[in-house]
């Protein structure tokens, strides 16, 4: 099987790589939404903890 | 067992353990969901009917089940956080929803690109495709009503009410199909002991589910955390853990 016939997938090509394109950019996003969000929160409580600190000061 | 369940449900523990597994889930669903591509575009034959296009199944069905599967993890973590008042089990409901759904969003999309040159169609009401939105929909109520409180407490128990009662959907989208006329092909996977599908067929598509399952719990490890940290306010613990993440 050459490269251009699996690319072509027979004449279904364009339906079979939307397909897997957006199930990675889903996967992609989702687990870089995760992330960021864990550092959105990581950063709050940092913030959370200095303004304690300059309390007890 | 149970001592073990009990000392997950304090969010320092549950934090730590999120840590490590992580990337052990990240990189072994990744190996497996590349090996599963590998094994639905290139080693499985073609289908004798569906020729080529039948390759979408090895992630439309993995994407559709995970959407389902999601939502009953999130019921169920719920329904624990409702009755015995567990904290953690609210976060992790709350951790859930956004990634059933994006699963619920690639099962849809993928779905309808797989229509058009299955039934000559990109939409169709019918009971599987309709049932499936209302999933997508389901998981976003949840959000939003969660969104709409600023109290946490408040938010977790009236979102576990509509994260309990929404799950009639779930055996809804997935009998769909054998309840009503449906456009939609009967299961091919879910019959045991008869499976109508071949090994080379299967064993890339049991791979996907297997990677896609690793993948959620790995976005779920990210995602609790952010929910442990966002609601631990005070703890001495909280000091120490952002000192070293």
């Amino acid at each position: 099987m050459s490269l251009r016939e699996f690319i072509a997938m027979g004449t279904y090509g364009p339906y079979i790589w939307a397909c897997y394109g957006v199930t990675i950019a889903m996967l992609i996003f989702s687990a870089w939404s995760g992330r960021r969000s864990l550092r959105e929160q990581i950063g709050a409580a940092r913030r959370r903890v200095e303004m304690q600190k300059e309390e007890r000061t | 067992m149970w001592l073990w369940f009990h000392k997950l449900s304090s969010p320092p523990y549950a934090y730590r353990v999120a840590t490590l597994l992580r990337p052990w889930f990240f990189w072994v669903a990744m190996a497996l969901m590349l090996f599963a591509a590998y094994g639905g575009l290139v080693l499985a034959p073609p289908d004798y009917q569906q020729k080529d296009a039948f390759r979408i199944i090895y992630v439309h069905a993995p994407a559709a089940i995970m959407s389902l599967q999601v939502y009953v993890v999130m019921a169920i973590s719920a329904a624990i956080g409702i009755i015995w008042r567990i904290k953690l089990a609210h976060a992790v409901a709350a951790a859930c929803a956004p990634v059933g759904a994006a699963f619920t969003v690639v099962a849809l999309a993928t779905g309808s690109i797989y229509g058009k040159p299955m039934w000559g169609t990109w939409w169709e009401w019918d009971p599987r495709i309709t049932s499936e939105l209302i999933q997508l929909f389901l998981y976003l109520g949840y959000m939003a009503l969660r969104a709409s409180f600023d109290d946490t407490q408040r938010a977790d128990r009236a979102s576990a009410i509509l994260a309990i009662v929404g799950v009639v959907n779930v055996p809804i989208v997935k009998y769909s199909v054998v309840w009503w006329n449906s456009l939609h092909q009967a299961p091919t996977i879910s019959k045991l002991g008869k499976p109508a599908i071949a090994l080379s067929m299967a064993w890339p598509l049991y791979t996907m589910l297997l990677g896609f399952m690793l993948y959620f719990a790995a976005v779920l490890c990210d995602r609790v955390r952010s929910e442990i940290l966002r609601r631990e306010r005070n703890a001495a613990w909280l000091l120490e853990t952002v000192k070293t993440s």
